[in-house]
């Protein structure tokens, strides 16, 4: 069966001074149609990167260096910018994670969200029609007044659903959400995700949903790939992952999480911080220098996707062989 | 944003000064107490009368109704050099900040070009390969005035097309041009006036200049440069002469000025 999303040994390159580094590894993923898949990892791990890579806005800096993404079987890497035009906001859009910024101020919202409609072909009623149909589906209110409101008039909440009205206005196939809950809080947090798990049942959009909170990756994915330095360490069923962790960077996450069984000790912390794009030492385990089951072999080679029983990890000692 | 104008000093004082100069402006069209170029030899040099409000020059001939005839061309040169200035400056600026790489660079290192030269000096330069004439000197210091809108327009688009927005609505599928054009030129209008306002200013100043030096606006048609040079001769024995064109050029960059200082206030978050 054809995937909806199939990527293939992505590799994007960074240049900084003259120099390219590889800001992602051979990143290997797929996505059918309806599945909502969670993408985690720390700052810096190149989660961003790889949703940017497939929806083609990579920045000025970054370009694809091999590898393939395959949308309903066509490989969007060789596409040009004019035929992306065509497929962004149509078949594939993205939702940013602050939706404070991502709004034109200048611009009233109902216009916003309409404008996607209108560069794919639709009539200027329709495309409002379209938008105040869409207003309402992902819940906000008077949408015939909102439309001609401008964003600072609007609360947190309601732009990140303006955001998401946007992204959703043309059914996509693929909606890519790039931490949309993360300038959010609490209660809205809940509400935003409870509205995209609504909307991928009821218009069946796939879901990548990027974010460094595995609490709302437990509660909305189905799947959860965990990348680390640009590499994917390991990839399963969100159960399976969170519940029994193979790679130790997982393992370090999911112990960094506050619990109330935790209560009354200091929390864990994985120690270190991500390596800065120019440090990374080549030919070694990407997590070597910050994972407490560290042995010399680490050190001697990069650990090689592995699957077993469905599940994929990016460890030699994976699977027990280092308890 | 009409309350804070209102409320901001330096913008108030320039929108009255130049209420003053565009209601004289206004006035000249329907009205003027006499023929600017006419002479009466028998009434030169006449300090303020009933009869001639602001005097009379050398030629005997009314100094109201010369400088009211000369707003006409200060405005028009003033408007029309800021219009080619921004108008291409805005085009260049705009390939150079959203394009970047090669064209950026061409078209920097051109407007840097046209920088080294001092404005003054270019506009002479173009007026003497050109001829003198008001159009001709409106369009010279139009040139002279691209470089700034351009950097002003590179900058404003090098800055907001990184913004959050303007990739949001590229990830809705909006091409280039509907980018520029909504997305990020309504968003750097400030600066952009801001840079109007003070280049109309300058305009206005190098006119008078370059009418000052017989380059600008040709005689007997009067502009406030020229009237200023012909005073000159007589600054000792009637210096009432100079001092009329004097102050309403003063009073033209000076209002253009506070107002582009007021509204660069009124519209900069950080000060308002």
């Amino acid at each position: 069966m054809e995937h909806l999303l199939d990527v293939e040994g992505l590799t994007v390159e960074i240049r900084i001074r003259g120099h390219a580094y590889r800001a992602l590894d051979s990143v290997g993923f797929r996505l059918d149609r309806g599945e909502i898949v969670g993408l985690v990892g720390e700052s810096g791990c190149g989660k961003s990167l790889t949703a940017l890579s497939v929806i083609g806005l990579l920045p000025e800096a970054a370009r694809v260096g091999a590898g393939e993404i395959r949308f309903r079987g066509a490989d969007l890497v060789e596409w040009t910018e004019a035929r992306m035009c065509g497929l962004r906001g149509k078949d594939i859009s993205i939702v940013f994670q602050e939706p404070m910024t991502a709004l034109n101020p200048l611009m009233p919202v109902g216009r916003q969200i309409a404008e996607a409609f209108l560069q794919h072909g639709g009539s200027k009623s329709e495309a409002r029609a379209a938008a105040l149909r869409v207003m309402k589906q992902v819940g906000l209110s008077r949408p015939d007044s909102l439309y001609w409101e401008f964003p600072h008039q609007l609360s947190g909440g309601m732009k990140q659903r303006v955001v998401i009205a946007m992204a959703l206005i043309n059914r996509p196939a693929l909606l890519i959400a790039d931490e949309p809950t993360t300038a959010l809080d609490v209660t809205i947090q809940y509400q935003i995700l409870e509205l995209i798990k609504q909307l991928n049942r009821s218009l069946s959009t796939a879901v990548l949903l990027i974010s460094h909170d595995l609490g709302v990756v437990r509660e909305v994915c189905s799947r959860v790939i965990v990348m680390y330095a640009g590499f994917i360490v390991e990839e399963g069923g969100v159960g399976e992952v969170l519940r029994r962790p193979l790679h130790p960077y997982t393992r370090q996450l999911l112990e960094s999480i506050p619990t109330p069984q935790k209560r009354g000790r200091p929390l864990y912390t994985i120690p270190g911080v991500v390596a800065a794009l120019d440090q990374r030492p080549a030919g070694v385990c990407p997590f070597c220098d910050r994972c407490a089951r560290a042995r010399p072999r680490c050190r001697e080679a990069v650990p090689r996707l592995t699957e077993q029983n469905g599940r994929k990890v990016r460890c030699f000692f994976a699977g027990g062989g280092a308890e | 944003m009409l309350k804070k104008c209102v409320q901001n000093k330096n913008f108030m004082i320039g929108a009255v000064l130049l209420g003053i100069l565009v209601l004289i402006l206004a006035v000249s069209f329907f009205y003027l107490p006499y023929d600017p170029n006419g002479m009466n030899t028998q009434q030169k040099f006449q300090l303020p009368t009933p009869a001639h409000p602001l005097g009379t020059d050398n030629f005997g001939r009314d100094i109201l109704s010369r400088v009211m005839k000369g707003s006409q061309s200060v405005f028009l040169v003033g408007f029309s050099s800021v219009g080619i200035g921004f108008l291409f400056g805005l085009l260049f600026g705009a390939a150079a900040g959203y394009l970047g790489g090669a064209v950026d660079e061409v078209l920097m290192r051109i407007t840097d070009a046209l920088m080294a030269f001092p404005g003054v000096i270019l506009a002479l330069v173009i007026i003497t390969v050109s001829g003198s004439s008001t159009l001709h000197t409106a369009a010279a210091l139009g040139v002279t005035a691209i470089p700034r809108f351009c950097r002003i327009a590179r900058a404003g688009f090098l800055q907001i097309k990184e913004m959050d927005y303007v990739k949001a609505a590229r990830s809705r599928g909006a091409s280039p041009l509907r980018l520029m054009a909504l997305h990020i030129l309504p968003n750097m209008v400030s600066p952009l006036l801001v840079t109007a306002s003070v280049g109309f200013a300058g305009a206005v100043l190098s006119e008078a200049g370059l009418s000052y030096l017989g380059l600008g606006i040709q005689p007997p048609e009067p502009s406030w440069g020229m009237m200023l040079f012909e005073a000159q001769a007589y600054l000792l024995s009637s210096p009432w002469y100079a001092f009329i064109p004097g102050c309403l050029i003063t009073m033209m960059v000076l209002g253009f000025n506070l107002l582009g200082d007021g509204l660069r206030d009124v519209t900069d978050a950080r000060t308002a």
